[in-house]
Order: structure tokens, then C-alpha cells, then sequence
């Protein structure tokens, strides 16, 4: 719709122009507003990817750089279509493909509910299959390149109205597995996207299609996630780097992550290429300072802040113990 | 694929009722319908008439029947920034049904914000409790809340209380100095910046309290040593102490039992939190200093004082001292110190050096 002409042509039915003219207003903002996203969006990738403080971390940027040059942000090209199937018990498949125990994945999820949120993971959409190596009872034998499917649901009631957003994965695995645990070096290529649900008229859920066509296209669009992480006989190691990234939404996050003993760890993200936050935990979960860097939105200098979290309860403190 | 998913949720949900009600779903819950409107609060400005019901708090993340809420009895605060008087929480409970309650005495902080919907901050010393029966003794602060919608209570540290005066301090006294400013006036305001603050607004908040003395003895000693490091807290220790003695015979203490609260379920879990002193006291407020800095109880006489502040806000303290003269130094620094007024901080450290041969008044 043209909003100038049509309002224009209203100009003797001054009640049907009002909600025209507001009609026009919003698509004006939507405008400007998916105008500003993508601008920021072209803005962070043309940063680039962060220059990590160590060796080490750059050889996953290094890698990183490489497979995204391969993959992108397509799920086609993880050749999910082309691998041979893995005959393996849904609950052993959503392991291998996801690097931890089904039952340890829904008891995070039960621990993370509310009783406004719902979370759940359908194990019978996890499919597996191999591109290269071996499959056997447990899962791959030495190394191999896995492929599979898994999908999360979440549940958010408002108000008591459902509010479901489905999450379809697409991942790509790539590493040694020892007596069914991955052992050394794993690449993991994932690709997400997904659906909103809410209830229709008849109460059943139906897929939400926003007016504003940008949003649909951000809801629609893969997220590709690129993990590089060391595994001990299926324990995590001491480094993982993330790379996140969307252009359709604008994200470009780095996320590293360095265990610093059983306990304790420190992630530090990155956003284009500049540091974003950093933040420790103990045993899981949050403990010390969450510095969140300043930064700049729309011309706008957002100013940074800290937040102090000690065994995971945000604390209001002047010092803020890590250990 | 919509199929399945509808097929897991329904599963889920049939899962969950077939477990029945759990512990949190009842704690609290629903908000009670008997509500506090903007006539209640009318009374309570103009006749002193204390309103009765709950004052709920929306929360747009949940649903009306489990909207926050507080209960308990209000008091009136003068909201520097609006120029006028609100109501406010004094003694009582907030709850967040299923989820929390925070039981104690709550202090107001106006802050700047639009007329139609006062903004200020929090700040409770009392009690947390949790659905599974987990109850910790603290200082907790909820800034920058907006009348009429939720609070985020979060414990804060002794420390941080402190800076928050301070920050506080000096936003009312800026906005003091632009209103003198744009009413020409000549009074000079900029001695207020150049003024090192001292402690006792968060001594004063903490003594006033309802909790019981233990607990009370605790975050008194956390504060002192917190706050002014070794050796200096001295007299304010002695104050908190004093104060924390003398609280068992509050008719409306809500940790007594003399408050009688309609939330549901509460008198009976506050009776069960009571159980004994200092149950479940935790954190970061409940570090407690070694080899408390307490009187000697039987060599001190004890005074009620009752003082409301310049700003608002009403405390009744006990008041320790040995001879007449040094305890009416005393009544005048506690003031002094728990309503801020700085610029009387010399001034009544001077009468306590010379009535109690101490700069605060500890004898």
C-alpha cells in the first residue's frame, strides 16, 4: 500500500483516514525499525570475526572461518538427506548428536520451568546418521561425522494464553567417540530455526504469522551455531568457543568458555568483534561479577554496568567474591 | 509437526495434574481478592484510617490471580520529588505467590519519575521465605520501582545499602538545589556535596526492625563491620543492640504472631519460619563478625525514643545509656544519623563527646 496517496485520497471521510493514517504510521515504524536492524546487522558483520587473546582460541576462529565458508547458514548443507542411518535407541541417538544424556536434558529443562513456562524436547523427531565412520550399538566407533535432527518446544503462558515456540536443529558432529563418549577434539555445526505457535480461535495451536513480514522472516531464519569443544571420556574439557550467527537478526556472537577447575569457569562473549560481556560461574551457575561492556545502538551510547551474582542470586554488593 | 507438539504439551500437562497440586502451588496463592483501592489509601492520607486488605502489584508476566501483593500495615512518606505525601508500606509481608514472601519492615526511597506514577526504591530488613521452607534473615532492595507494578527484591550487602544512601543523598539534595535554584532563592546548597556521609540510616533501619533480636544482632554486626571496618562502629553496634532487646512486646511485630495476615497460609508458615531464632539465616548479610561489639546488657538503662523524619519515615528505637545527660546526646545523634540530616552530624557529635566522652555517644 502506498500510505501517502491512500491517505491522501481520504481526505473527505476524515474518520476512515484517522486509523489509515495510524495504520500508516506503524508500517512507517516497522520501516524504520527493520531499517535500523538490518543496518546493524551489515555493521557487525562487516567487523569481523574478534581476535581471541590465545593461541588456542584463534585456531578455533581459524576453523571456524573455514567451515563457515563451507556451511554458512544453509541446514541443506549439513547433508542431513545424505547420511546412513544409525540404527541406535532414540534416547542413545539424542546423546550422540547432542552430547548429553536425554534424561539429564529434561531434568535441566524440568529444573528451568516455571509455572508460566513449559519445556520439553520430542525425542521422537531426533534422527541420526553417519557421513563418515562406523556406527555400532553405542553410537560411532572412532572418528566420525554425525548428522542428525532434534526438536525443543517451549511453552510460555500469559495470561493463560499459549505462546509456543518450536525449535527444529539440524547438526553436524565431528570428533572421536571411545566406547560410545567423545574423546578429544569436536566440531559441532548446528543449524536452528524456529516456528511460533499460539491457540486460534478453536483454541488449538496454529502457526503465528505476524503482519509485519520482517518479524516472520526473522522467526524463520537458521541461527548457525559453530562449537569447538574438548571432550575427556565424554566430560567436557577446559576450552569451547561458540560462534553464533544470523544475518537476518544480526547475530554475530562469540561466545568462549574456559573451565577453570571442576568448579569454577569464565565465559567471555563478544559481539562483532568487540568484547561484550564476560562473566564467571561456580558449579553451573553464575558467581562474581557480570560485566556487561558498553555500547552503542542506533548512535545511542548504551553505558556499561555490572551485575553481582553469588551461586546464581543476583546480589546487590559493592565487592563481589569469583571464588 | 503442530500435531506433535500439541500431542507432548497435553502429555506434559496430564503428567503434571496426575502428580497433583506441588508444594509452591499453594504458597500464597491465588493474590486475595479483598483489595486496597485508591479510596483506602485517601483515608489513610486524610483520618490516619490504616487500610485493610492487600495492595497488589501487577505483574505482566502473570496471571491477576497470581499477582504480587503486600499486606500489612502502611505508613505516610513525603515524596520529595512529587511534592506531596504517598502511602506507603510500613510492616507486613510481600508475597509472590508460588514463588516467595518477603515478611519484615519496609522502607521507602522517592526517586524522580512522572507525577502519574511515583517511582522509588525499597528497602526491606526482614525475612525470605520459600515455598520449600527455606527462609533467610536479610537486607533486601528493590530500585526504581514504579507504583503499582511488581517488585524485584534482591538481597543486597551492608556495603551496598550504605552507597545506596549516599547516591540517594545526593540525588534529593541536587534536586533540592535546582528547585532552590529555579525559585531564586539564596540559600547556598552546595555544602552538601563536600560533606562526608556517615553511617547510621542503615543502623537506624535495621534496629528499627521487627525481626527478632538474633537475627537482628546478626545483621547489626554484619552491617558494623561491613561498613566501618574495625573499631569504628562502636556506638551504632551498641544502638542496634540496644534496639535489638527491646522489640519482643510490638503488638503488630509481624514475627510474633501480632499481625494476622490473610494471605493464604501465612500465619501458619510464619509460625512454622519462627520455629527458632536465626533458622536458616544465610548469605551474604548473615556474615558475622567474631566477637560482637555488643554492651554488656545490665550496666545500661534502655529509653523508647519515637522520632519521624524530616523526609518521612517513623522509628521507634530503644536507646541504651548510663546517666541522663549522655542518653539524651544519644536520642539526638540516633536521630540525627537515622534521618540523614548531615548537616546536625558535628553538631551532634560535639554533644555526645561532651555528655558521654565519645563522638557517639558510647559510654
Amino acid at each position: 500500500m502506498n500510505c501517502f496517496r491512500s491517505v491522501a485520497a481520504a481526505p473527505l471521510f476524515a474518520l476512515l483516514a484517522a486509523p489509515l493514517l495510524a495504520g500508516c504510521m506503524e508500517t512507517m515504524a516497522q520501516g524504520m525499525v527493520e531499517s535500523d536492524m538490518r543496518a546493524r546487522s551489515a555493521s557487525l558483520a562487516a567487523q569481523g570475526n574478534p581476535v581471541l587473546p590465545t593461541a588456542e582460541q584463534r585456531a578455533a576462529t581459524a576453523k571456524f572461518e573455514s567451515q563457515f565458508a563451507v556451511f554458512g547458514t544453509d541446514p541443506a548443507k549439513l547433508e542431513l538427506d545424505r547420511a546412513t542411518p544409525c540404527a541406535l535407541a532414540p534416547e542413545k541417538a539424542f546423546e550422540m548428536l547432542r552430547g548429553v544424556s536425554h534424561a539429564e536434558f529434561v531434568a535441566a529443562q524440568r529444573a528451568a520451568a516455571t509455572s508460566t513456562i513449559t519445556m520439553l524436547t520430542d525425542l521422537k523427531a531426533v534422527r541420526v546418521g553417519l557421513l563418515s565412520g562406523q556406527c555400532g550399538p553405542d553410537g560411532p566407533i572412532g572418528p566420525a561425522i554425525l548428522v542428525g535432527s532434534y526438536r525443543d518446544i517451549m511453552r510460555i503462558s500469559v495470561n493463560g494464553a499459549p505462546h509456543v515456540t518450536v525449535t527444529n536443529g539440524v547438526a553436524r558432529v565431528e570428533g572421536v567417540w571411545i566406547n560410545g563418549k567423545r574423546d578429544g577434539a569436536f566440531s559441532t555445526v548446528q543449524m536452528i530455526s524456529s516456528n511460533q505457535l499460539s491457540a486460534g480461535q478453536s483454541g488449538a495451536l496454529q502457526e503465528q504469522v505476524h503482519d509485519w513480514a520482517y518479524l516472520n522472516e526473522i522467526t524463520n531464519s537458521p541461527t548457525a551455531i559453530y562449537s569447538y569443544d574438548e571432550f575427556h571420556a565424554g566430560k567436557p574439557g577446559r576450552l569451547s568457543v561458540t560462534f553464533s550467527r544470523n544475518p537476518v537478526s544480526g547475530i554475530y556472537s562469540t561466545m568462549v568458555s574456559e573451565r577453570l577447575d571442576d568448579s569454577y569457569s569464565i565465559m567471555t562473549n563478544y559481539s562483532g568483534n568487540r568484547l561484550a560481556s564476560e562473566q564467571r560461574t561456580k558449579n553451573g551457575k553464575l558467581h562474581g561479577w557480570l560485566v556487561i561492556q558498553p555500547s552503542v545502538y542506533n548512535d545511542i551510547a548504551i553505558p556499561g554496568r555490572r551485575i553481582c551474582y553469588q551461586n546464581g542470586e543476583e546480589v546487590k554488593a559493592l565487592d563481589c567474591p569469583s571464588s | 509437526m503442530i500435531d506433535d507438539v500439541t500431542r507432548l504439551l497435553e502429555q506434559a500437562d496430564a503428567q503434571a495434574s496426575a502428580q497433583g497440586p506441588g508444594p509452591a502451588d499453594g504458597f500464597l496463592a491465588p493474590t486475595p481478592a479483598m483489595r486496597i483501592v485508591d479510596a483506602d489509601y485517601a483515608r489513610f492520607l486524610q483520618a490516619g484510617i490504616q487500610p485493610t486488605g492487600v495492595a497488589v502489584r501487577d505483574d505482566l508476566t502473570r496471571p491477576d490471580h497470581l499477582d504480587p501483593y503486600f499486606e500489612g500495615t502502611f505508613k505516610v512518606v513525603h515524596h520529595v520529588y512529587l511534592e506531596r505525601k504517598i502511602a506507603s508500606y510500613d510492616k507486613g509481608v510481600y508475597a509472590i505467590p508460588r514463588e516467595a514472601a518477603y515478611i519484615g519492615n519496609f522502607d521507602y526511597f522517592p526517586a524522580d519519575g512522572s507525577s502519574y506514577a511515583p517511582k522509588g526504591s525499597f528497602v526491606l530488613v526482614g525475612r525470605k521465605l520459600l515455598p520449600d521452607g527455606h527462609s533467610e534473615t536479610g537486607i533486601y532492595i528493590a530500585e526504581d520501582a514504579i507504583a503499582g507494578f511488581a517488585l524485584n527484591f534482591v538481597r543486597a550487602t551492608p556495603d551496598y545499602l550504605k552507597d545506596f544512601e549516599r547516591r540517594h543523598t545526593q540525588a534529593v539534595a541536587a534536586f533540592e538545589r535546582q528547585k532552590q535554584a529555579e525559585l531564586e532563592e539564596e540559600q547556598a546548597a552546595g555544602d552538601l556535596f563536600g560533606q562526608v556521609l556517615a553511617m547510621g540510616f542503615g543502623a537506624a533501619i535495621i534496629g528499627s526492625s521487627d525481626l527478632p533480636s538474633f537475627d537482628k544482632l546478626q545483621l547489626g554486626q554484619a552491617f558494623v563491620s561491613d561498613v566501618l571496618g574495625n573499631g569504628d562502629g562502636t556506638a551504632m553496634m551498641s544502638m542496634v543492640t540496644g534496639m535489638a532487646g527491646a522489640t519482643g512486646g510490638i503488638d503488630d511485630n509481624p514475627f510474633t504472631g501480632g499481625m494476622n495476615f490473610n494471605a493464604p497460609g501465612l500465619n501458619s508458615i510464619l509460625q512454622g519460619a519462627m520455629g527458632g531464632a536465626g533458622t536458616g539465616s544465610g548469605g551474604t548479610t548473615a556474615r558475622v563478625a567474631s566477637g560482637g561489639t555488643a554492651a554488656p546488657a545490665g550496666a545500661l538503662k534502655q529509653d523508647r525514643y519515637s522520632f519521624t523524619c524530616p523526609l518521612g519515615g517513623s522509628h521507634t528505637i530503644s536507646v541504651p545509656y548510663k546517666t541522663q545527660a549522655c542518653g539524651a546526646a544519644a536520642k539526638d545523634f540516633a536521630r540525627t544519623y537515622a534521618c540523614n540530616l548531615i548537616d546536625d552530624f558535628a553538631k551532634v557529635q560535639r554533644q555526645c563527646q561532651q555528655a558521654c566522652g565519645h563522638p557517639q555517644c558510647a559510654e
